[in-house]
């Protein structure tokens, strides 16, 4: 019976269409958990981080109650005491103050883990309304149209290295293009779609404001984000993304050539414009996900709430998702052009594959690239809370007369030094 | 008969397109109409990728669907142009639009009929791919007016549109290949006219299609001084806007 299974898997394994297929259901699964579940981790790792800098507990009190337990009676009874006289404590012993020491009298805490999922259950269930002067289908458009370009961007993006199994090699990107960062661009540029239609469709005052002010910063800091990444594929020379992480692996990150063919002089001479590019496209990937310090759209002290003023429950919800997922896209995409993708770095992944089996490597790749994901996930928390937000004229000018400027000057910087120095 | 994946998509994009296209004109909402536009583009967008033009697809993406129709969005909801009411037309407009219309109708039927192989059967080019795809796989030769090609390349047989290497042709043979993509254009057949040790070379022996660099060659090399031509234009038209919507000094 076993026998027959396996013999029925290898089968269909060795066809190359259905091993196709069904490594790209497993890419898929994969690249989307990631994707997916980083959403609530980046609301988590918000307000843990916006608390540490504060100076204040932060999302500590929703735990695991000791009324889910039925033994321990609901909430009215206290529970705590009912526990401890259950295994027969005494309700002021040593272990009942240890117990309280560590808060335990009240809910189990997890860290506060249980925020976000009880965040995100509040959220379903409240009461969904829809205003009666909107206008509907694109009110009800709108949302879908913010989360979903975010979502479909991850596709190209390698997050591991290749795999190889004894029916072929598989790569690590849900879709291999030739094309990956422009993919990404073109993609994410259509979420504006959603904060524009939901300005408009809100039909009244404060959402319309926000929606204007987001199309019209998002086309502003496309133009300089996309001028910024030219200079770092004229130095690879390739649109191809599991192409631009490989080379990196091999000879070093764009921003740290410490090993490999990174020691040469050119590529220390081009960390200047390759530093230039990435501020600029960093500050870019910040506008483009309508984050502080350029939240424009969506500013509390003079919009109300921008475009989602007129927006509750789940609807709501998917706006700030869609934010989550676009920050989270966009920093995989400064990982992977920057600063390495996956690669461990420092020679390790040559010394990996040569020294290890090939899933051990793979699966470090894709715990560093997770690692890195991490990082910037805080990274974009942390600057929320250091840099106050611009003023309106102050996110044009930026845009328009310094990055853009900047950005096309570097390209001239890049070509020259690819030119003369060898 | 066989039926490639990309074939069926090919028609339905375009159907999809065409629908779209009529959308615009009919929506009675100017900004329903920027949003059916929009989608057009990306029926657009997704034949181009259909057809192994990937870079040309995302860029139709990027800059139509991504840029412009924004920008239109931008404007239709900033000026509020509201419904379109009065189903009135003036008769020099409509003549207008029926002549702009017939004019690139035209264009497109002389393009169709200058594709490679459209006049053999009178029919689509995608027909006579097929009758010159039952041709070869009864054993007859390609057409003669496709040798001249079979001789440049001598890696496959040329038909219409089509032009495919051995290889590929016997993995098309195989009854289980029925549903694979055939490539719409394979590059091999032009290897020759791109040196050893170029990108586009070596991105073409490794059997992918450098739609990339080719288009990039033929932009910046062939139609080098149009491009310049088409930039300089842009600059000044974009100074001109500047120096018009400035505001007089000294007031």
């Amino acid at each position: 019976m076993i026998d027959s299974i396996l013999t029925f898997c290898d089968e269909v394994l060795s066809n190359p269409i259905w091993f196709y297929v069904i490594t790209l259901l497993i890419k898929i699964v994969i690249c989307f958990a990631i994707t997916i579940l980083f959403i609530p981790i980046c609301v988590y790792i918000e307000r843990r981080v916006a608390a540490w800098i504060q100076d204040r507990v932060g999302p500590n009190r929703a735990g695991i109650p000791l009324s889910i337990f039925r033994r321990f009676g609901v909430k009215s009874d206290l529970p705590f005491k009912k526990t401890l006289d259950y295994f027969g404590l005494p309700h002021d012993g040593k272990i009942a103050n240890l117990c309280r020491f560590f808060r335990l009298d009240r809910d189990i805490p997890i860290f506060g883990l249980v925020q976000p999922m009880v965040d995100g259950g509040k959220l379903f269930l409240k009461q969904d309304f829809t205003p009666p002067f909107v206008r509907r289908v694109y009110f009800w458009i709108a949302p879908i149209l913010v989360l979903a370009p975010p979502l479909m961007t991850a596709a190209v993006i390698p997050f591991a290295g290749d795999l190889h199994t004894s029916y072929g090699s598989v790569n690590m990107a849900v879709a291999n293009l030739s094309v990956g960062p422009l993919w990404v661009f073109a993609i994410s540029s259509l979420s504006v779609y959603g904060l524009v239609l939901a300005g408009w469709s809100s039909n009244s005052k404060f959402p319309f404001l926000g929606g204007v002010r987001s199309s019209a910063q998002m086309i502003s800091y496309e133009i300089s984000m996309g001028l910024s990444i030219i200079p770092v594929l004229m130095i690879y020379s390739t649109l191809d993304l599991s192409n631009i992480v490989e080379y990196q692996a091999a000879n070093g990150w764009l921003l740290l050539p410490v090993w490999g063919e990174g020691l040469s002089w050119q590529r220390w001479i081009l960390l200047v414009p390759v530093a230039i590019s990435f501020l600029i496209f960093l500050t870019s990937i910040f506008a483009e996900a309508n984050r502080t310090p350029f939240d424009m759209s969506e500013c509390e002290t003079d919009l109300v709430g921008g475009y989602h003023t007129e927006y509750s429950s789940m609807k709501f919800a998917q706006f700030f998702m869609g934010e989550y997922a676009a920050m989270v896209v966009g920093s995989s995409l400064v990982i992977t052009l920057f600063l390495g993708g996956w690669s461990i770095g420092f020679g390790l992944d040559g010394w990996l594959n040569e020294h290890a089996a090939n899933w051990v490597a793979v699966l470090c790749q894709l715990v560093a690239y997770v690692l890195k994901l991490l990082f910037f996930a805080f990274f974009f928390v942390w600057v929320r809370w250091t840099l106050p937000r611009f003023r309106y004229d102050q996110v044009m000018k930026l845009g328009w007369m310094v990055f853009f400027e900047l950005a096309v000057i570097n390209i001239f910087i890049t070509a020259a030094i690819l030119y003369f120095v060898k | 008969m066989n039926i490639f994946a990309s074939d069926i998509l090919f028609y339905v994009f375009g159907a999809l397109a065409v629908i779209l296209s009529l959308m615009v004109v009919f929506m009675r909402n100017p900004v329903s109409s920027a949003m059916m536009m929009a989608l057009s583009f990306g029926a657009t967008a997704a034949i181009m990728i259909g057809l192994g033009a990937h870079f040309l697809g995302i860029l139709q993406i990027l800059v139509y669907a991504g840029a412009i129709m924004v920008l239109f969005a931008f404007i239709i909801m900033l000026l509020n142009v509201k419904l379109e009411t009065s189903p009135f037309r003036r008769p020099v407009s409509v003549a207008v639009g029926v002549i702009i219309a017939g004019l690139f109708l035209g264009q497109l039927i002389g393009i169709i009929y200058s594709l490679p192989g459209a006049r053999d059967c009178g029919r689509c080019p995608m027909a006579s791919a097929e009758q010159a795809w039952n041709d070869l796989k009864i054993g007859q030769d390609a057409p003669e007016n496709h040798a001249a090609c079979n001789t440049a390349c001598e890696q496959g047989p040329r038909f219409s549109s089509y032009c495919i290497t051995k290889k590929q042709l016997d993995n098309l043979m195989q009854p289980s290949s029925r549903f694979t993509v055939l490539p719409p254009i394979s590059p091999q057949c032009s290897a020759e006219r791109f040196p050893e040790g170029t990108t586009i070379r070596a991105e073409i022996d490794n059997g992918e299609f450098p739609d990339t660099a080719l288009l990039g060659r033929t932009l910046f090399d062939k139609y080098n001084r149009t491009l310049v031509i088409a930039g300089l234009a842009l600059l000044v038209a974009s100074i001109g806007v500047v120096l018009l919507s400035r505001r007089p000094s000294g007031k």
